[in-house]
C-alpha cells in the first residue's frame, strides 16, 4: 500500500489519509482481513502527528472500511452491499467519464449521448 | 546518594593532589599545622560547595532522580570526609617531613575547628550564596581590625597567648565533649542546611 | 493512568510576573507542543513540572503522583533536555555519563553508544568545546538513554542547524511509535510543531490562553481578509484582533464556521498557523492593556 500526501494541500491531511485508503480499498488493491500498519507506524512514516492518523482511521472505523482489535491492530473490513455498491458506481463513472471523453472527441451533444444511452438502458433489459 | 558522593572527590582529583603538594610546601615553611589545617579544610568545603552552586549545576542535579535531602546531605559527607582526608595528608606529611606524628591535640582541634567553621558556612551559602561569603569575611575581619585598633591594641598578643593557655589545659576529656558538641552543632546545621534548600527556587 | 501531568490552578508569583492559575492536563502516549511568546512563562511552568520551582498555591501531579512524597520515583521516569545546558563544563562526555547513569535503575548503556554514534559525539573531548548543537545532542543521548516514560524539553530546537531539526523531530516519531512514551516540549519556532504535535498548550502572559488539538486549533481559526467596509463595532468583537489598513482588514478568528456564516463570499479565508495565533493573541492583550 502507497499513501502520497501533501502538506500544502487545502485538503486536510487526515482526509487525504482516509481518502486514499478508501480508493485502495475500493479498488480491491487492499482486501479483507488486510492488516494496516499500525498508526503510530503511519505518523513515523508520513511525517504527521499521532493524532491525525488516529483521526484518520476513526474515521475509516465510522465507514465500516476497517475494523480494529485492540492490542491486534486495523485490519481491512468485509465489504458490505453497500460498499460493493458504491465500488461497482465508482466503476461505471470511470466507464461513463470514459464514454463522455470520446464523445467529446468525436463532437457528439449530451442529448445524442443520452439517446444513446438511454436507448442501450432499455435494451440491455 | 553514594553517586554524589564520589562525584564531589572525582570532579576535584586534580586539586586533591595539589593540594596535597601545596599543603608540603607550607609544612617546609614552618606555619603552625593548625592553621594550615583549618585553612586548607574550610577552603576545601567551599571548593566543593561552589562547583554545584552554579545555576546550571543545581539544575541539573535536582532534575535527576535525586532528593534535595540527598543532594545537600553528600555536601555534609563530603566535606566530613575531606576534613578526614586533610588531616590524614597532614599525618602523613608529618611524618615525612617532621620524621615523626603530629600532636593528637593538633589533630583533634583541627578536625573541631573545621566542622564548626563549615557548620557555621554551609547553611549562609544554601540560604544567601556563598559569594557573599566574602562580604560576610571582609566585614568580620574590618571589625576585627576596628576593635583592635581602638579598643585593645595588643589584641593579636592576647589571642595568641589565650591559644597557649587553652592548648596548656587540654585534655583529652575536654578534646571529647568539644568534639561531642561539634558533631550536634554539624548535624544541626545540616539539618538547617536540607530545610533552606528544599524551599530554593532554582 | 491516561494523564501524565496534571497542573491544577498552579499559582507561583514573583516580583515583576505572575504564572496565574494554570491548569492543563498532559495525556500519555502524545507530542503536546507548549507554545507562547519569549516571557510567556513557559520556561517557569517547566521548572514547576520539573519541581524546580514549588508552586505558591495549586497542586502538580506527574504519573498521578505528587512530589512531595514521590519525588524519586517521578524523576526516575523523566527525561529532560533545557535550553541552557547544564552539564559540567569541566568534564568530559563520558565523565558527566558516569555520573549520570548510575542514577537511573533502568540505564541503557548500549542504547547511550547508539546515540553518541549516531549523534557524532566526541567522548573524551571535555563539555566546554562543545558547540551549542553539540551539547544539545549530548542532553538529548543521555535523556534519552535510560527509556523515560515522559520527556520533557524547554526550547530544544533553539539554536540547532536546520538538518539536525529534522533529525530531532523524527527522533521524537520514532519515540511516539511506542505509545508509552509521552512528550511535552516548549518551542517558540511553531513550524516545528506541524508535523509532530498532536496537542497544544498556548501561553499567554503567565495565562493558559487554550489546549487543544493542533487538529482542531487549525480546523477552527481563520484568518478573514477583506476591505473595511465589512466591518462595524459588532462584527469586530468576534475577531480575536484586527489589523486593519487604508487597502483592507486581516483579522484572527476562532470559529470558522461562525464567522464564514457572516461574511460568506465577501472575505477571504486562509488557515492560521500558531505563528498567526500567537501574534494576534499578543495583539488583543496589548490593545487591552492601552485601554486599561
Amino acid at each position: 500500500m502507497q499513501i502520497i500526501i501533501s502538506h500544502n494541500s487545502k485538503e486536510p491531511i487526515y482526509e487525504q489519509i482516509v481518502n486514499q485508503i478508501k480508493r485502495n480499498i475500493l479498488a480491491g488493491t487492499l482486501a479483507p482481513g488486510f492488516a494496516l500498519p499500525s498508526m503510530r507506524k503511519m505518523a513515523k512514516d508520513l511525517d504527521v502527528s499521532v493524532i491525525t492518523t488516529k483521526r484518520a482511521f476513526e474515521e475509516l472505523e465510522k465507514l465500516n472500511m476497517i475494523y480494529s482489535i485492540v492490542g491486534k491492530g486495523s485490519f481491512v473490513a468485509e465489504q458490505s452491499i453497500e460498499m460493493m455498491k458504491e465500488r461497482k458506481k465508482k466503476m461505471i463513472e470511470e466507464q461513463l467519464t470514459q464514454a463522455i471523453v470520446n464523445s467529446k472527441e468525436l463532437g457528439i451533444s449530451l442529448e445524442d449521448v443520452q439517446e444513446l444511452v438511454a436507448l442501450l438502458y432499455e435494451e440491455e433489459v | 546518594m553514594l553517586q554524589l558522593i564520589k562525584k564531589d572527590f572525582l570532579i576535584h582529583k586534580n586539586i586533591i593532589i595539589i593540594m596535597f603538594a601545596t599543603i608540603s610546601i607550607y609544612m617546609f615553611t614552618g606555619i603552625s599545622l593548625l592553621f594550615i589545617g583549618i585553612l586548607f579544610a574550610s577552603t576545601m568545603a567551599m571548593h566543593i560547595f561552589s562547583s554545584d552552586e552554579k545555576n546550571t549545576a543545581r539544575i541539573l542535579l535536582s532534575s535527576l532522580p535525586l532528593t534535595r535531602k540527598e543532594i545537600v546531605s553528600s555536601k555534609y559527607i563530603s566535606a566530613f570526609l575531606y576534613v578526614l582526608l586533610i588531616s590524614i595528608i597532614l599525618v602523613i606529611n608529618s611524618l615525612i617531613i617532621q620524621k615523626g606524628f603530629p600532636s593528637f591535640t593538633n589533630i583533634s582541634l583541627i578536625i573541631i575547628c573545621s566542622l564548626l567553621i563549615i557548620s557555621c558556612i554551609y547553611p549562609f551559602s544554601y540560604k544567601f550564596s556563598s559569594k557573599y561569603l566574602m562580604f560576610a569575611g571582609i566585614i568580620l575581619c574590618a571589625l576585627y581590625f576596628l576593635t583592635m585598633s581602638v579598643f585593645i591594641h595588643d589584641i593579636n598578643d592576647q589571642i595568641r597567648i589565650m591559644v597557649g593557655l587553652f592548648m596548656k589545659f587540654m585534655e583529652v576529656r575536654f578534646l571529647l565533649s568539644a568534639a561531642i558538641i561539634v558533631l550536634i552543632f554539624y548535624v544541626i546545621s545540616w539539618f538547617l542546611s536540607i530545610k533552606i534548600y528544599e524551599k530554593k527556587a532554582l | 493512568m491516561d494523564t501524565v501531568i496534571e497542573l491544577s490552578n498552579v499559582t507561583k508569583t514573583f516580583k515583576d510576573f505572575k504564572i496565574n492559575n494554570v491548569s492543563f492536563q498532559i495525556k500519555k502516549g502524545f507530542v503536546t507542543g507548549f507554545v507562547g511568546a519569549n516571557g510567556a512563562g513557559k520556561s517557569t511552568v517547566i521548572k514547576l513540572i520539573m519541581n524546580l520551582l514549588q508552586p505558591d498555591s495549586g497542586e502538580i501531579r506527574i504519573f498521578g503522583l505528587d512530589y512531595k512524597t514521590h519525588e524519586k520515583e517521578i524523576k526516575e521516569h523523566i527525561a529532560f533536555v533545557y535550553d541552557d545546558h547544564v552539564f559540567y563544563e569541566n568534564l568530559t562526555l563520558n565523565n558527566m555519563k558516569k555520573i549520570i547513569a548510575p542514577l537511573y535503575t533502568n540505564w541503557d548503556e548500549e542504547l547511550f553508544k547508539h546515540y553518541v554514534i549516531k549523534f557524532q559525539l566526541p567522548l573524551t573531548k571535555k563539555l566546554k568545546t562543545f558547540s551549542k548543537g553539540m551539547l544539545m545532542k549530548s542532553s538529548l543521548a543521555i535523556a534519552l538513554s535510560h527509556h523515560a516514560k515522559l520527556i520533557i524539553m524547554d526550547e530544544p530546537t533553539a539554536g540547532l542547524d536546520p538538518i539536525f531539526r529534522r533529525e530531532f523531530l523524527a527522533i521524537l516519531h520514532e519515540l511516539v511509535e511506542d505509545e508509552e512514551k509521552t512528550i511535552f516540549f516548549s518551542t517558540h519556532i511553531t513550524s516545528d510543531l506541524e508535523h509532530i504535535a498532536d496537542y497544544i498548550v498556548f501561553l499567554h502572559d503567565g495565562k493558559i490562553q487554550f489546549v487543544d488539538e493542533l487538529l482542531t486549533i487549525d480546523e477552527n481559526f481563520t484568518l478573514v481578509k477583506g476591505s473595511l467596509d465589512l466591518l462595524d463595532r459588532d462584527i469586530e468583537k468576534e475577531f480575536i484582533s484586527l489589523h486593519k489598513t487604508e487597502l483592507g482588514f486581516e483579522g484572527l478568528a476562532k470559529d470558522k464556521k461562525h464567522i464564514m456564516s457572516l461574511f460568506g463570499n465577501l472575505a477571504m479565508y486562509e488557515s492560521a498557523s500558531l505563528e498567526d495565533i500567537m501574534f494576534y493573541t499578543k495583539k488583543r492583550s496589548d490593545t487591552f492593556a492601552t485601554i486599561d
